[in-house]
């Protein structure tokens, strides 16, 4: 079924929206999940607050592509997920190499967040990955946005993990001189 | 700003860029390149085998009916619809290279990454093969492990590219399908 007829389904408050977002994204969005929770319940349990966040959601909201804007809540959800898990000292680890790679980008952990205007950075890191070549961007966004693994992506690419990495850090280590000319890194 | 951090502010990219992120990446078309140095290491390892082990090489030929349905032949299948015969001009075993290898053109091979090793070992076409873009998965069938009395390494791991040495003919199809091998003659590493 295409999207917008999907999303009809939603407006039109039909339950057979749920079904028919499961057929055709419920993988992409369980693939998600699974990278950030790595327990199978987890990841699908998250999946099912995905579909009753989007039933929620639209309407009011009419997504433009809406593989991403599922994907995007279902990402929410499963970081929300692990800091609950977290707290409860039940895990929660989550996917803790990805994070200490991305620490090294703006170093600081002490530095409060609120000092950063979250809208501006994430105008800026938008701006970075544009301007880089396709492939590189591409990478970029399934280990830091998708949660990929680097077997996964060098998978996808036809590449060696050990090019993946290189091709991850160089990516990184551009990103953080390109934040620390903008003034985000002291 | 911690990495948990920055990664949960990455989730406010705009979408249609993370989308992108999601399209498979383009497949470039059989480029026919090998590196010289590979291709002496695999002409090498098939004349070993060729001297030392005939027998061997035997009975991976010997396989072709044991793992394809119905009993097909590797000419069967590559006059499907959807198989596709590759061009690689400088590829081992092909027309062009005949007369230095004295090698089949179902000697020729491809270079793959380990996608999962059980129970078959799946495949990618890596980047330098010429199976790139003509293939998305091959599953090769190894009923008889006659790739490792071949020499194929016993501590293979997913991601590794690996050099395969089989009749391209019976695993390409146009449509990225999986396609069981007939035969493996040899798998090296790269």
């Amino acid at each position: 079924m295409e999207d917008a007829a999907i999303i009809d389904l939603y407006w039109a408050r039909d339950s057979r929206a749920i079904g028919e977002t499961g057929a055709k994204y419920g993988v992409y969005l369980t693939g998600i999940a699974l990278n950030l929770l790595g327990l199978p319940e987890d990841a699908e349990e998250c999946v099912s607050d995905t579909y009753l966040a989007a039933w929620n959601a639209m309407p009011p909201e009419r997504p433009g592509i809406l593989r991403a804007f599922l994907g995007k809540i279902t990402r929410n959800l499963a970081l929300d997920r692990l800091k609950r898990l977290r707290a409860k000292k039940r895990g929660g680890g989550g996917p803790r190499l990805i994070f200490d790679e991305l620490a090294e980008v703006i170093p600081g952990g002490d530095r409060p967040e609120a000092a950063l205007d979250r809208k501006e950075l994430v105008g800026d890191i938008e701006a970075f990955l544009r301007a880089e070549p396709e492939r590189a961007r591409n990478m970029f966004l399934r280990r830091y946005w998708y949660a990929d693994s680097v077997a996964a992506i060098a998978v996808r690419y036809g590449l060696g993990e050990n090019a993946v990495s290189a091709q991850l850090m160089r990516t990184r280590n551009k990103l953080r001189r390109y934040l620390t000319e903008r003034g985000y890194v002291i | 700003m911690t990495g948990e951090a920055l990664f949960a502010l990455l989730g406010e990219l705009d979408e249609a860029l993370v989308d992108g992120a999601e399209a498979l990446p383009e497949r470039r078309p059989a480029r026919g390149r090998f590196r010289p140095a590979l291709l002496a290491a695999a002409a090498c390892a098939a004349l070993a085998i060729l001297a030392v082990a005939p027998g061997l090489l035997r009975a991976g030929r010997d396989t072709k009916g044991d793992s394809m349905s119905g009993g097909q032949t590797a000419a069967d299948m590559s006059s499907k619809p959807n198989d596709v015969n590759l061009q690689v001009p400088n590829a081992p075993g092909s027309a062009a290279d005949d007369s230095a290898t004295g090698d089949r053109a179902e000697d020729q091979g491809f270079f793959a990454v380990i996608v999962s090793l059980t129970p078959e070992l799946t495949v990618a076409p890596a980047e330098d093969s010429p199976l790139w873009g003509q293939a998305e998965r091959v599953v090769l069938t190894m009923t008889d492990r006659a790739p490792a009395a071949d020499g194929m390494p016993e501590d293979l791991k997913p991601g590794e590219t690996v050099w395969i040495s089989c009749p391209l003919e019976a695993l390409i199809r146009r449509d990225g399908a999986t396609l069981e091998a007939p035969t493996v003659y040899g798998l090296y590493r790269e």
